[in-house]
């Protein structure tokens, strides 16, 4: 049976920010809805006074509306026409997630760019993945349990590393990507720039498979969440990782159905009506 | 399905199971421009050199940006003289400098520019993610040589977003001139006293702050209240 995800999802603040005693300005949110997985990300930008609450802001937004657009989908509708809805919730959750930005910094009376952030977002349906990006960070994923690693989404290159487009820019909106393909990929990685020096070579800009098919292996047999939250934790706060990036680091790792050690079950059915809605927005990050 | 107590305990090290991506790291590249003429002689080029110690030392207590900031020098002083190519912070001697001869400021403002282009060129080549470099000129003077072409290429390329150009004027630097080669958008600064330790710790925290690769565009760079004249 497809869906059935395992999802972990960590965000820890940065020797950078735990230095200077400003919060982790990353944040993730993530909900399973049946065989149907949402996540998403968002990186807030180190010079906005409030991007912890934009990024915040953003992941809730953008989570709220692809949820929305898949439970209003209609059966009768084609899977075409399902597929290209898929593109267009993706592209509103963008949108909608920006214009919470502005009217967050109206409330706050603040200018927008105080709240600036990225934001990455996946839907995985059992027909469709359909993912969108804004700024920097990855979405990787197999095509299949036996394929290496690749990212979903191509991001844009800039010319110098420390820039990057953010959603409240007066631009950003020609500058989302958004991708959809015809079925569920298997294993899912969603992450901000923070873990791109281990993850992905910048020469190549393709994922390290030995790290990506290292970690979707351990989601796979580790059947207790608390165990693979602790592993991750640990994984953001070791050395080896934090010798190469002391920014904030957010990691979600979502894998699909069972050649792994059985989770330990709640009671889960079927059907629509009651289904295991399971919601879990973590926006606290670890201290470092 | 029944889990031992001691599954609980099984975090395994995930480190040791992985392969991590074998990069370079990510470079904050700094042209030091270094006016050496006669006129430095004496107590103002001892506090550049004891300045330029001030400069690496800072850099090596953070030990992200000993790696990433990468450091070279050139001094005009009669000649133009590159003095050091560039290289991490880490591995940064600092030279001992002495002063004499005029000041040919154009041309080792032409030749640091095409070096910081060469740079970050090469890091473009290689994939090595970089910040935008920076050139950083020191005078007491005024150019001996002809400045002009160096004041367009200052300009070109700022206005390019290649590079960014900052000039520190010591004491008796003509300002006017100076004003004229520099970036339109970044006048030229003063220097209080010979407070050369003070402006490289000011420059040392400044690129340690780009070298965070979290800053985003807008860098909120330090304030300079501790060797700027006002």
């Amino acid at each position: 049976m497809r869906g059935d995800w395992r999802c972990t999802a960590v965000s820890m603040r940065g020797a950078s920010h735990a230095r200077s005693g400003t919060p982790c300005q990353d944040a993730h949110a993530w909900s399973r809805l049946g065989d149907t997985l949402v996540l998403a990300v968002a990186d807030g930008a180190g010079s906005a006074s409030h991007s912890d609450h934009g990024s915040q802001l953003a992941v809730e937004t953008a989570l709220s509306v692809m949820i929305r657009g898949l439970v209003t989908q209609r059966w009768g509708e084609t899977l075409q026409a399902r597929r290209g809805k898929a593109e267009t919730v993706a592209r509103h959750a963008a949108r909608l997630a920006r214009n919470s930005l502005f009217n967050e910094a109206r409330r706050r009376q603040i200018r927008p760019r105080e709240l600036a952030t990225t934001l990455l977002a996946v839907i995985v349906t059992p027909e469709h993945t359909t993912a969108l990006q804004v700024g920097d960070g990855g979405i990787v994923c197999t095509d299949a349990a036996a394929e290496d690693p690749a990212l979903f989404i191509v991001p844009e290159r800039h010319e110098y590393v420390n820039e990057t487009v953010f959603l409240t820019d007066e631009a950003s909106l020609e500058h989302i990507k958004i991708r959809s393909v015809a079925y569920p990929v298997p294993r899912l990685a969603l992450f901000t720039d923070g873990i791109e020096p281990v993850a992905v070579g910048y020469d190549s800009g393709q994922p390290c498979d030995g790290f990506f098919n290292g970690l979707f292996g351990f989601m796979e047999q580790a059947p207790l969440e608390a165990v693979r939250a602790k592993a991750i934790e640990d994984l953001l706060q070791h050395p080896r990782i934090t010798n190469r990036s002391d920014d904030d680091k957010t990691l979600i790792l979502a894998v699909s159905h069972a050649h792994r050690a059985p989770e330990r079950q709640s009671a889960t059915t079927t059907g629509l009506a009651t289904e295991d809605i399971e919601a879990n927005d973590v926006t606290d990050c670890e201290a470092h | 399905m029944i889990h031992d107590a001691a599954d609980y305990d099984r975090v395994p090290d995930l480190v040791g199971q992985l392969e991590l991506a074998d990069n370079p790291d990510q470079r904050t590249p700094c042209m030091l421009l270094l006016d050496t003429s006669y006129s430095m002689s004496g107590a103002p080029i001892a506090e550049l050199n004891e300045g330029l110690k001030v400069f690496r030392e800072e850099l090596m207590a953070d030990s992200l940006a000993q790696r990433r900031v990468e450091v070279a020098v050139a001094t005009f002083g009669g000649t133009v003289d590159p003095v050091q190519a560039f290289v991490p912070a880490q591995a940064f001697q600092p030279p001992t400098l002495s002063a004499g001869g005029n000041t040919p400021m154009g041309a080792a403002i032409e030749q640091g520019l095409e070096g910081v282009l060469a740079r970050t060129r090469q890091y473009r080549e290689a994939g090595v993610p970089h910040t935008r470099p920076w050139v950083f000129l020191i005078t007491d003077g005024a150019p001996t040589d002809d400045w002009q072409r160096a004041a367009a290429q200052v300009r070109r390329h700022s206005e390019a977003r290649r590079l960014a150009f900052f000039a520190v004027a010591v004491q008796g630097a003509d300002m006017d001139t100076l004003g004229r080669i520099a970036d339109p958008d970044r006048p030229p600064l003063q220097l209080a006293g010979l407070q050369f330790r003070e402006l490289f710790q000011w420059l040392s925290v400044s690129l340690s702050q780009v070298s965070r690769s979290a800053a985003g565009q807008q860098v909120a760079l330090p304030a300079r209240d501790g060797w700027e004249a006002v």
